[in-house]
């Protein structure tokens, strides 16, 4: 086995709760906000159906392969070839994705925070100190997430401060136009939240047996709160103009002032979502990572980070143009794109593997 | 008798082959002829003025004592051994050396029949007797050496707590140890490392609370360990850590007898060095450093509260001159107005920009402690002054250095001591430079990106096996109980979690104390 490390539940939880959100939290509001308008806040909790449901397709694959990644047992369910041409698919589809996290990071450091230093030193400054932390395995990504993951949770409680500039009538009138644009809106978180696909990857390394649904549910339950707790103080703060803003929860932090002197607490979140996006393309690294190292036969999978990790910072380049690019790429192919490749591949793979099951039992 | 007696000692000396082959003339048996072994001693001790030889006649057969000076009790010597051998009395000739030793008034006496024990025993201060026409010799248990009495520990004080601390003499700190845990559950193995310096390093634990499998790796450890002398428990400890090249400690060292036995009581393993107050307690973890002893004696509210602060200042130590250069250097629109303007004032006539600033003082400000420890205490109050005055007062006036980075300096100097660990604290110390060099080019990412270095380097991190950052990052049961906060002791009916076997009840249940609770 490549990977000896142990994780509890609770760790998975740490590591997931970031790889989901730390992207997420910068973009989502100004992409559904343009949707569905006034019902914004409704989208996470439309969204996170597919969250759900993502959980429970690959908690059974699980069920069904106890100790395989999906690398591994895609080759048992398609057969040998075709296994492997979908892990090789699945692998660039990370590299893909951990290249755009990349992306989306580095811009947003480069536009918001230090706009004169190139964006190239902090996307490889991350794609570092993340290469170093898969390294370590999996126990050092869960140990570190702990720490991180809380960091970056206490911060977010500085939007409460915000509490005295809300106004609820900005959320009126509720559904306006129906649930179309409701849904509409939804279909951006959907794309994140089918990353819950990564806990397939997590869930074998799991010490304790039968405890992962639950807890994979709960880690979705709580990036829906955390998402619907943005919404709802972009929405009441912002209104619908939040649609102009690229990055409406770094606004509305802006505006922050306690006692005139507690004030610009954007540098202090923007410091954490650091830490947030350490995590995510960690986890992201590690998973395409382990995927090459299982679907080569390496002996171990250390000696690919590296090299990875240095392609990983040119995809991120090669890919997508700027920002406008970005967005639309975000609007408009990422919802579909992710949700076939994390939600309805992996279903396809239960359905097949059930199948194969029930002929084999009939047999 | 002595026949008999001849077998054992035999095998023991097929035991010891190997060693007896890289060391033949040591390992022998002594022989029958007292000349012989006298001949042997004498060579081997030429050139030792300390060592003294007494030749005298017991019962017709002649005999020799051997011992060095300073290190026995001469007046027992005279007064119990020389006195009585020497008296008219006739000894039993059948079983000769019995009668001796049944004759001498000393408690511990042992017989020894090689080389190799005779020089051990001469070496810690038991004088030997050497009788013509025996094959086996006496080590009369009279050590007696100078040693430091019982003080109050130096390094690490407390306002409530025993006040005794170890000393440098391991007879004192295992009776130490014995007095305070009399269960014979308490365990000391004895391992020697050390070429020339021969250090007895006792590895103590309590049996049924530590793990096996701990204390053989201990073991392992320290006798691959083959130097010339262990002067310090730092010797010991560099040779059997985890990570050597990390600055962060893997084992704890303490002088204080009630540190280690709360460390006992929770499993650990203790390692206590000849020759020095400092023993080491392993496995550690990082929030293990951070508890002092009193944490536990005053009321648990107190002691959450000062590990709170604890951490606070260890963020403080570590990030807050790196955060004044981001902000200083990125981040200005992050300073409240009024505070921005008074901050560029005082920075108007400064030459350096802020990170030279930060690194000068900080180095000038370790110069000054680290001068102050090696001083004499007469000459420290000058250091003080000078440092207080000279680069405090007169470099702000003169506008090499800005206030506001004095007033940094100064509160980081005074949060790095807040750690109650020295090791550590050391490096709080030397992590603080790269960090402050990453903020003057990153900015507050770059602070971000060490502060993510540090935590994967102490995730990676393990002491004997444990997780450095156990049991938060692990997310154990009762993970929160004795780490940021301290948790009242009738609460913590759980040890924390090490490696391996685990005896998890400390305590009984339901003991928080109360009205009325006395019958049940």
């Amino acid at each position: 086995m490549l990977e000896k490390g142990k994780i509890s539940t609770l760790q998975m939880e740490f590591m997931i709760i970031p790889a989901i959100i730390a992207t997420g939290v910068l973009s989502i509001p100004s992409i559904s906000g343009k949707y569905a308008r006034h019902d914004m806040w409704m989208t996470p909790i439309v969204g996170s159906i597919i969250g759900f449901i993502t959980v429970y397709i690959v908690w059974k694959l699980h069920q069904l392969f106890p100790k395989l990644t999906p690398f591994q047992y895609s080759e048992k369910i398609l057969g040998k070839v075709v296994g492997r041409i979908f892990s090789l698919f699945l692998i660039f589809f990370f590299l893909h994705d951990t290249g755009i996290v990349i992306r989306q990071y580095s811009d947003f450091i480069t536009s918001n925070v230090m706009r004169e230093t190139p964006s190239v030193v902090f996307s490889i400054s991350i794609t570092f100190v993340s290469a170093l932390a898969v390294r370590g395995g999996i126990e050092v990504i869960a140990r570190s997430a702990v720490i991180c993951t809380t960091i970056f949770l206490c911060v977010s409680l500085v939007l409460l401060l915000l509490i005295k500039d809300v106004e609820v009538s900005y959320m009126l009138p509720i559904l306006e136009d129906g649930l179309l644009p409701v849904m509409k809106g939804a279909l951006v978180h959907t794309a994140w939240f089918s990353e819950f696909f990564l806990l397939a990857f997590i869930y074998p390394f799991i010490n304790t047996r039968g405890k992962g649904l639950k807890s994979g549910m709960k880690a979705s339950l709580y990036v829906m709160l955390l998402l619907l707790y943005f919404h709802l103080f972009v929405l009441t703060i912002l209104e619908v103009s939040a649609v102009n803003q690229l990055y409406p929860v770094h606004s509305i932090i802006r505006s922050i002032s306690v006692f005139g002197f507690f004030e610009n607490f954007e540098i202090i979140i923007t410091a954490s979502w650091v830490l947030g996006n350490f995590i995510k393309v960690s986890v992201f690294l590690y998973v395409a990572n382990l995927g090459i190292a299982q679907l080569f036969g390496l002996s171990n999978y250390q000696i690919t980070v590296f090299p990875l990790s240095l392609l990983l910072v040119l995809l991120s380049y090669w890919d997508i143009p700027n920002i406008v690019g970005l967005v639309d790429f975000l609007t408009k192919i990422q919802p579909f794109y992710f949700i076939l490749v994390q939600t309805v591949f992996p279903l396809f793979l239960l359905i097949i593997a059930f199948a194969r099951r029930k002929r084999s039992e009939s047999r | 008798m002595i026949r008999i007696r001849r077998r054992p000692s035999k095998k023991k000396a097929k035991g010891h082959f190997r060693a007896a082959q890289q060391n033949p003339s040591h390992n022998t048996l002594l022989s029958k002829n007292l000349e012989e072994n006298t001949q042997f001693f004498s060579s081997l001790y030429e050139e030792s003025s300390d060592v003294v030889f007494r030749s005298f006649v017991v019962g017709k057969k002649g005999a020799t004592i051997i011992y060095i000076e300073g290190l026995s009790d001469t007046q027992k010597l005279d007064e119990q051994v020389l006195e009585t051998l020497l008296d008219k009395n006739e000894f039993d000739e059948t079983d000769f050396l019995l009668s001796i030793k049944n004759r001498l008034p000393i408690s511990n006496i042992k017989k020894i029949s090689t080389f190799s024990t005779c020089i051990d025993s001469i070496a810690n201060g038991s004088p030997v007797l050497l009788i013509d026409g025996f094959e086996e010799a006496f080590s009369l248990g009279l050590v007696k050496f100078e040693k430091r009495s019982i003080e109050e520990p130096q390094a690490e004080g407390s306002i409530r707590g025993p006040r005794e601390g170890f000393t440098e003499s391991l007879g004192v700190n295992t009776s130490l140890l014995r007095r305070i845990i009399k269960d014979p559950a308490l365990k000391m193995k004895t391992v020697h490392v050390g070429k020339y310096t021969k250090t007895k390093v006792v590895i103590s634990y309590i049996k049924g609370l530590v793990d096996k499998t701990l204390i053989e790796e201990i073991e392992n450890r320290l006798n691959r360990i083959q130097i010339d002398g262990v002067l310090e428990s730092g010797y010991i400890e560099q040779f059997i850590e985890d990570n050597p090249y990390s600055p962060f400690p893997q084992l704890l060292y303490t002088e204080r007898p009630d540190v280690v036995c709360a460390n006992l009581l929770e499993g650990r393993a203790v390692l206590m060095i000849d020759g020095t107050p400092f023993s080491l307690v392993a496995p550690v973890s990082f929030f293990s450093l951070f508890q002092s002893q009193e944490d536990y004696y005053e009321r648990f509210w107190m002691g959450t509260f000062v590990r709170t602060l604890r951490f606070l200042f260890l963020a403080v130590s570590l990030f807050l001159p790196s955060v004044y250069v981001a902000i200083t250097t990125f981040h200005q629109e992050m300073v409240p107005t009024d505070l921005l303007l008074s901050l560029a004032s005082s920075r108007e006539g400064v030459p350096f920009p802020a990170i030279v600033e930060a690194i000068m003082m900080e180095i000038a400000f370790e110069a000054l402690r680290e001068a102050g420890i090696r001083l004499p205490k007469q000459v420290g109050s000058a250091v003080s002054i000078v440092g207080a005055l000279v680069i405090g007062q007169a470099a702000v006036q003169a506008g090499i250095v800005s206030a506001p980075m004095i007033i940094i300096v100064s509160i980081t100097g005074i949060a790095s001591f807040m750690v109650p660990r020295y090791s550590i604290g050391l490096a709080i110390r030397m992590l603080r430079f790269p960090i402050i060099i990453l903020a003057g080019f990153l900015g507050l990412v770059g602070v971000m990106l060490a502060l993510i270095l540090i935590i994967i380097h102490l995730s990676t991190l393990r002491s004997f096996g444990t997780p450095y950052l156990g049991p938060i990052s692990t997310q154990q049961k009762n993970w929160m109980q004795d780490t940021f906060i301290r948790s009242p002791l009738w609460k913590m009916n759980t040890r924390p979690r090490l490696t391996g076997e685990y005896n998890a009840v400390r305590q009984g249940a339901n003991l928080k104390p109360g009205p009325n609770k006395s019958g049940e």
